[in-house]
């Protein structure tokens, strides 16, 4: 069994076996007594990579968490989504736009709304630039928004 | 009347600016040879060279991507990153002869 840890994420990386599920969860379950914070297992996915759902699911439930599925999120990125497919970007555009139409609302000059665009939006994708690829498409929709 | 297209400046190049994020990947490829990501790297693609090689169809989407970042491919402006980065010889233990230029 492995593990990934940075700042609050946690992967847990571990065969499909029942040996492997219950020493997770008395890892776990250790830890807990031992520094006083609690492990919150509703918030916690257990995902699999070629396994029965109806494994994973039983396996889940001896874990006290949910199932999750791929791409799943670490530290903000999805993990093994395709950074071609447009679905991929949707988190994205879609925050950028959220954005966009909560400052279309308030009572800025234009120069002030100007400013805030040129200085905040291209901060927003930067992380997810910073890792993967945009297609071409994605590329525009995003600039026709600025 | 002026229309948007008039007045509203592009806020910035974004095709562009991804690439350099990305070409921050390689930079750090060369920079970083005792960090634990790039052994991880190594362990799984092999070194040769001094560059970590690209591996077969079943190498990782995003590693694919940056190798193509770094050979420059599908940018149109060949291999940008090589032209422009430039290695100073020191004693000569991490350069190499044949294929380092």
């Amino acid at each position: 069994m492995s593990h990934l840890q940075f700042a609050d994420d946690t992967i847990i990386i571990g065969d499909k076996c029942w040996l492997h599920v219950c020493s997770i969860r008395v890892v776990l379950l250790l830890f807990e007594e031992v520094s006083g914070l609690k492990v919150n297992f509703y918030k916690s996915r257990l995902t699999g990579v070629n396994i029965p759902p109806t494994w994973l699911s039983e396996a889940a439930s001896v874990l006290n968490c949910r199932t999750g599925s791929i791409p799943f999120l670490y530290l903000g990125l999805p993990i093994g989504g395709d950074s071609r497919k447009l679905s991929f970007w949707k988190p994205v555009v879609d925050r950028i736009r959220a954005q966009l139409s909560v400052w279309n609302n308030k009572f800025l000059s234009f120069g002030g709304r100007l400013v805030l665009l040129k200085s905040v939006m291209p901060s927003l994708p930067v992380y997810f630039l910073s890792f993967y690829k945009a297609p071409i498409g994605i590329i525009s929709s995003i600039e026709s928004l600025f | 009347m002026f229309t948007c297209e008039l007045w509203w400046p592009r806020v910035q190049r974004l095709g562009e600016f991804n690439l350099s994020l990305l070409g921050k990947w390689c930079w750090r490829l060369l920079k970083e040879k005792d960090e634990l990501w790039y052994c991880v790297l190594k362990a799984r693609y092999r070194e040769m060279g001094g560059r970590i090689k690209e591996g077969g169809s079943d190498a990782s989407l995003w590693w694919r991507m940056i190798c193509h970042v770094r050979e420059g491919v599908g940018t149109g402006a060949g291999n940008w990153f090589d032209d422009n980065t430039r290695r100073v010889v020191g004693n000569g233990r991490n350069t190499f002869f044949w294929t380092d230029y």
